[in-house]
């Protein structure tokens, strides 16, 4: 027992990188067109994913001696079966590179969590379970619902409402204000807000990209980020501002907007670097944390510290000290794997997320739906940055903000709200694909009456690419003028009410109608959103951080090598 | 919304994970020592948890500390040498020092195989820890501890071709085996510095061994016209309204520059540098690391010259004998010496040479390295034939007449204006023409004269050469 302990856990310090830079390839294998809709490449990612856990869980459980991991991980195996397994079997046109991944992040998050706090492993363990549960439903609300496209302002309202509540209804976690409690249950209405926006921006600008409609939209943008910025929410700010950027240069294809985004958030930086102390504590930390290790710079002085320990092949679960980072389950996760798990192990859970990413990006790029299209660009946007914020931060390479890995770090709204989003893509993958082969259908049935009359023939663009969106308008570039007649026919029969590219034939058909949106003046801007600025160590520092018991040893211990000597004063005979 | 938009985005966030990625793998692969040794770091007690401290070992193979484990697991760090090495080696239970602090990160850690771990997991005992040889000489060492004596100053010794030092003495010097103690005793007494590493840490008015470099400067500053110098030394000499003496009212009556070095003529350098151009002087002090760090990983401290244009005439003159507000440690001394007998060329002085695991495999290896050049091949020769004659004809001939020539200056740094008292320095290398290891020697109120030093460098080189037959 004792033997197979050292054995076992020396194995997979270099098994797991290995077996996660194989999944992290197969992602990135599903992303080319000819291995997509290969079946087996799944399956070797759910091997993947199951030896993993087991190696994880086999870890936990033989260094510590606790039989409590055996429970866990039968608990949360039924639950990655679930989402990989289940939810295909459900929806079986489903995106599973996007559930693999998802239930590899989450597994992976479970069992670091476990190590920091077991109770914390359980609850958020619940909480996923109901994630699921209510997050399984989107996709067929999805398919149901019409009228998601309708409600732009209603969305703005809400989001603005929401993020207002904190201010009225709010507790300060650790400075800032981010959490509301209601029936005993708390939340951040920043995480839910998130999705809204996406949904707010996508109505916005879906039909028309004028200048009118961008000014309108910045002042609803502003509004959230300022608000964030006022909670002391930088992380939040910063995600909304640069989703905001990215969507508006993506929908008017202007890229002038992102010369006035990035001229105008450098400016609110400054701005709020001037205004704010919170903003300039987080900078001070992230350029010289070494002279501020005591306060200002502990939080990521010790995140370093971990990642650096922990090397390349980690410490070994249990084995290392991931409690030392303050607030290391929802700031510092990305820390705490690298620590354990080893660096090699973090790069192979980045290039996962990017194939998240990537994947989404694709998708985005099929889809002829603006609405659809720019909600699951939007949702892509805010995924990759948050990363790209919570992992640059905690490695020093950017300030740090303070915000949740997601599907990895500790926290129920986090979680939940990055389930929906990753459903909502599941949905809109789902009713793209669904429509393109009623359009095939269609197109085959068309084929026919032409073959009868003599005429030319359509070519069912698309097959065997899942979701190029021939339904939903251009249909690709019919073969013959005359399919332009059937073309309209099959988006009117799709369901899918004057989608934008099917009105105005975008693709590059038309371009009329490419110049008319074009019409917009340039360099308009009108983003003022303070944020790009501070993101720093954990907000708030210098309460209760758990540096206590250690900093209690006597004064020798703590001092430098070279400040011992000190204690004989510097010499000067 | 475009493909290609949308593709520029994907590539977008494809190259900032890049950057992501590689900054996390540059600073995975630059800093793991670093950041284990940081004393705010709590794995160092989780490392120490599962394994044992592991042992020092000096060039030749003694034990210089090591870890002994009781019956009831309870472990004792035992320095076999006591006093010998106390600032070297260091200690380790009071915070480090040493080299116990440099190599803390090798000793702690463990490259036991992992059958050997398992069957420690099964005995329930931790694993070994690393073993660190340093590049210390038992012998030497010794040597310059009986010689300093009851003297409080520093001794260091390196070899001149790798930088490897030698030996390293401190006095006042303590006990590791009892720093626990005498911890608080130390501590709070206000006066006391004997956890003060004084030949690393130590900051002394250089007196006339900072005469090197305002030779080397007047030179640079006057590349042929050296070799005429000539000046009349009446024991005493005035610029403006100040006056400055030679060492005990000696007059040297006319000296060259070479005599002017050899016999530490104070008039003569106070008169070189009433001349000298102080900003180029400047550019001299940087180069040669005044106010840097020096490069080398024990904690030290930097040396200062207090250079303006606006300048008295004497402090101008102080400043160019090596008196005024010049600090030096004697490292950096040292180091400039060793430079002077290399050629020009530093080397990065070193004291950890390998590690190894417990079954006596090579984990890691730190060879010689070169910091770079303080002045030309030209200068560093004309610098050593100044140097010789001052042993051959100087104030350092209790030197000469032994099987080697022997390359030095003296120095006698007043470091309090009121009392005649004088700290000894002395600064050199053996042999002259080929030199093989480099002396530096601090004793501090030693007296009235720089003699002191002297038969300290005779019996250190005697006992090194003596060392090789």
């Amino acid at each position: 027992m004792g033997q197979m302990r050292e054995y076992v856990t020396e194995l997979s310090r270099y098994a797991l990188p290995l077996l996660m830079g194989i999944y992290a390839l197969c992602g990135f294998l599903c992303l080319t067109d000819r291995l997509e809709k290969k079946g087996f490449i799944y399956v070797i990612q759910n091997l993947l994913l199951f030896t993993i856990q087991m190696l994880m869980f086999l870890d936990l459980a033989l260094v510590s001696k606790n039989a409590d991991y055996a429970f866990l991980y039968l608990f949360v195996q039924v639950f990655l079966l679930a989402v990989v397994l289940v939810v295909p079997l459900i929806y079986e046109r489903a995106n599973r590179l996007l559930l693999n991944n998802m239930g590899m992040l989450m597994g992976i998050g479970l069992c670091v969590i476990s190590r920091i706090s077991f109770q914390r492993a359980v609850k958020q363990y619940v909480i996923a379970l109901i994630a699921l549960i209510v997050s399984m439903f989107i996709p067929w609300l999805m398919l149901q619902i019409r009228f998601w496209k309708k409600l732009t302002w209603v969305y703005g309202f809400i989001g603005l409402l929401l993020l207002g509540a904190v201010f009225v209804l709010g507790d300060v976690t650790r400075g800032s204000m981010l959490t509301i409690e209601l029936w005993k249950v708390s939340f951040q209405p920043s995480e839910l807000v998130k999705l809204i926006f996406v949904f707010f921006l996508a109505g916005a600008l879906w039909d028309s990209a004028s200048f009118r409609r961008v000014a309108a939209t910045a002042l609803v943008a502003g509004a959230y980020v300022i608000t964030l910025v006022v909670a002391k929410d930088l992380g939040s700010a910063l995600i909304f501002f640069v989703t905001y950027v990215f969507v508006v240069v993506a929908a008017t294809r202007n890229w002038l907007y992102l010369l006035a985004g990035t001229v105008g958030g450098g400016g609110a930086a400054y701005v709020a670097y001037q205004l704010f102390a919170h903003v300039r504590t987080r900078v001070l930390a992230w350029r010289d944390p070494w002279t501020y290790i005591d306060f200002q710079g502990y939080a990521i002085t010790q995140s370093l510290f971990a990642i650096g320990s922990g090397n390349w092949f980690g410490m070994g679960l249990l084995k290392g000290n991931p409690g030392a980072i303050p607030f290391v389950e929802e700031d510092f996760t990305f820390s705490a794997v690298c620590e354990e798990l080893g660096v090699a192990f973090g790069i192979g859970g980045l290039l996962v997320m990017l194939t998240s990413f990537f994947a989404m990006m694709k998708m985005a790029s099929r889809i002829r739906d603006r609405f659809y299209q720019t909600i699951v660009y939007g949702i892509g946007i805010m995924y990759v940055f948050q990363i790209f914020l919570t992992v640059g931060g905690g490695i020093r390479l950017i300030p740090l903000t303070g915000v949740t890995l997601p599907f990895v770090s500790y926290g129920g709204s986090s979680l939940m709200v990055t389930m929906m989003m990753f459903f909502i893509v599941q949905g809109i993958y789902m009713r793209l694909q669904q429509e393109g082969e009623r359009y095939n259908a269609r197109v085959a049935g068309q084929n026919a009456e032409y073959a009868q009359a003599g005429g030319g023939r359509i070519a069912p663009r698309g097959n065997g690419r899942p979701g190029t969106v021939q339904g939903m308008g251009t249909g690709g570039r019919p073969a013959a003028p005359r399919a332009a007649e059937p073309r309209k026919a099959a988006a009117g029969a799709s369901g899918i009410r004057g989608t934008v590219s099917g009105s105005t034939g975008s693709g590059g058909t038309s371009s009329g109608s490419a110049g008319a949106r074009r019409s917009a003046p340039r360099g308009a801007g009108g983003e003022g959103n303070p944020s790009a600025e501070g993101r720093g160590p954990g907000r708030g520092f210098g309460d209760g951080v758990p540096r206590g018991t250690y900093r209690a040893g006597e004064a020798g211990r703590k001092k430098d090598d070279s400040r011992a000597g000190k204690a004989g004063s510097r010499h000067r005979p | 919304m475009s493909r290609r938009g949308i593709a520029a985005t994907s590539v977008f966030f494809g190259v900032l994970f890049a950057a992501l990625i590689g900054y996390l793998a540059y600073f995975t692969s630059t800093s793991e020592e670093e950041m284990i040794n940081n004393s705010y770091n709590s794995r160092q007690e989780i490392l120490l948890s599962r394994n044992y401290r592991g042992t020092i070992y000096s060039g030749d193979g003694e034990i210089l500390a090591q870890t002994v484990v009781d019956r009831e697991q309870n472990e004792t760090r035992v320095y076999p040498y006591g006093r010998l090495f106390s600032h070297v080696v260091g200690y380790s239970t009071r915070g480090r020092i040493g080299v116990e602090a440099l190599s803390n990160y090798y000793l702690i850690n463990t490259h036991t195989s992992l059958s050997n771990r398992a069957e420690n997991d099964m005995a329930g005992v931790k694993n070994p820890g690393d073993s660190v040889y340093t590049t210390l000489d038992v012998e030497l060492q010794r040597q310059a501890d009986s010689l300093l004596g009851s003297y409080q100053g520093a001794i260091v010794v390196t070899e001149v071709s790798t930088g490897k030092v030698l030996a390293m003495v401190s006095h006042p010097d303590f006990d590791p085996n009892e720093i626990g103690e005498i911890w608080d005793s130390v501590v709070e007494s206000e006066t006391s510095s004997v956890l003060l590493n004084r030949a690393t840490q130590g900051l002394y008015p250089p007196g006339s061994t900072f005469k090197i470099v305002t030779a080397l400067e007047y030179m640079r500053q006057n590349p042929t016209a050296y070799e005429e110098y000539s000046f009349q030394c009446k024991g005493h000499f005035e610029a403006g309204d100040s006056r400055i003496g030679c060492f005990n009212g000696v007059r040297h009556g006319w000296v060259d520059f070479d005599s002017s070095f050899a016999n530490s003529c104070n008039c003569s350098f106070a008169s070189m540098g009433i001349g000298l151009d102080w900003e180029m002087f400047q550019d001299t002090l940087d180069e040669l690391l005044f106010g840097e760090s020096l490069p080398m990983t024990m904690p030290h401290s930097k040396s200062s010259v207090v250079l303006s244009e606006d300048m008295t005439e004497a402090e101008k003159m102080q400043t160019a004998f090596g008196q005024g507000k010049t600090q030096v440690t004697p490292m950096h001394l040292h180091m400039i010496t060793s430079a002077i007998a290399k050629g020009g060329i530093l080397m990065k002085p070193y004291v950890v040479d390998h590690v190894e695991n417990d079954e006596g495999q090579r984990v890691k290896s730190f060879e010689p390295s070169i910091y770079g050049r303080l002045m030309t091949g030209e200068e560093a020769a004309v610098l050593r034939e100044l140097m010789t004659s001052v042993v051959e004809n100087g104030n350092g001939k209790k030197l000469s007449g032994e099987e080697y020539t022997v390359a030095g200056k003296t120095g006698s740094a007043e470091f309090d204006e009121s009392k005649k008292d004088c700290h000894a320095w002395f600064t050199g290398f053996a042999p002259a023409q080929d030199p093989e290891i480099c002396i530096t020697i601090i004793l501090e109120k030693a007296g009235n004269s720089a003699d002191y030093a002297i038969p300290i460098a005779k019996g250190l080189f005697r006992a090194y050469f003596d060392g090789k037959k």
